[in-house]
């Protein structure tokens, strides 16, 4: 199975966030993950976190649509009030959404999600089993043969 | 977009639209033509809106009534403004189907979130 390069069209099909945004735009961001998803992904998740990243980057930049409430958390906004109205907001929701980091917006938290699937996790490699008892090698000084430590 | 110029508005609007109630506010306004005969023209805006019990400063109105009531009207859900002898129906809730008459005082917030204005019963037409 072949790489499957995303295009504008799979980015707004699958973040409708993005709709109204230029493909020409779309094709910039998408052609800059080359940097941070390559051949060593997992075929059936590299569309996927190209995509991803391409929108965490935009939506960190204000491209794309966002609710009020987003946008002004990510302008580090925590509380606003006017006449009678007021509204607070998470200072932890506020500090990780003004942080720039992939927890800021949904699609990194996506492709931090992908990025754990491709990449991250246990790895297990191979090891010799071997059971407890007198072992052929582990040699006392004078010669006499110690236990293996299970 | 500042938060002067639409920003709290849109904020606000967007976080209480959910808890607001569907309003009509009946946009009343009196011409009158060559004569000088009055003409009615009345144009109904759909809207969100929160009736409240009526302010300090409303009930130092001096035609205040104990039956008078405040209204939070969600500025961005409303096309045009307020204005003394307007009439607001909000449809669901305590006072759902209640035809209120707009009085004085009518007042809006630095942000421009919202219309708060008094609420008089038995007088709309």
């Amino acid at each position: 199975m072949a790489y499957t390069e995303p295009t504008p069209a799979y980015l707004k099909a699958r973040y409708p966030a993005f709709a109204d945004v230029a493909d020409a735009t779309l094709q910039v961001y998408l052609d800059d993950t080359a940097a941070s998803v390559d051949g060593s992904w997992p075929e059936n998740l590299y569309a996927m976190a190209k995509a991803a990243k391409a929108a965490h980057e935009m939506a960190s930049l204000g491209i794309g649509t966002r609710s009020e409430a987003e946008g002004w958390a990510a302008a580090g906004l925590t509380r606003i009030k006017t006449g009678n109205f007021e509204a607070a907001f998470s200072d932890a929701k506020v500090a990780r959404a003004s942080g720039g980091t992939l927890d800021s917006t949904p699609y990194g938290l996506i492709f931090k999600r992908l990025l754990r699937k491709a990449k991250g996790g246990p790895r297990v490699v191979g090891a010799r089993g071997s059971g407890c008892g007198w072992g052929p090698t582990a040699q006392q000084n004078d010669g006499g043969v110690l236990p293996w430590v299970c | 977009m500042g938060l002067l110029d639409g920003g709290a508005a849109a904020l606000f609007s967007e976080i209480l639209s959910p808890l607001y109630l569907p309003a009509t506010v009946f946009a009343v306004t009196t011409t009158h033509n060559d004569r000088g005969d009055p003409r009615r023209t009345i144009v109904e805006r759909g809207c969100l809106a929160q009736v409240d019990g009526a302010t300090q400063t409303m009930r130092s109105a001096p035609d205040f009534a104990v039956t008078d009531r405040a209204v939070y009207i969600l500025a961005d859900t409303l096309e045009g403004g307020m204005a003394e002898g307007h009439e607001v129906v909000v449809h669901k809730g305590p006072y759902a189907g209640t035809r209120w008459k707009v009085a004085d005082p009518i007042g809006r917030d630095p942000g421009a979130a919202y219309w708060l204005c008094r609420l008089v019963l038995g007088k709309a037409v």
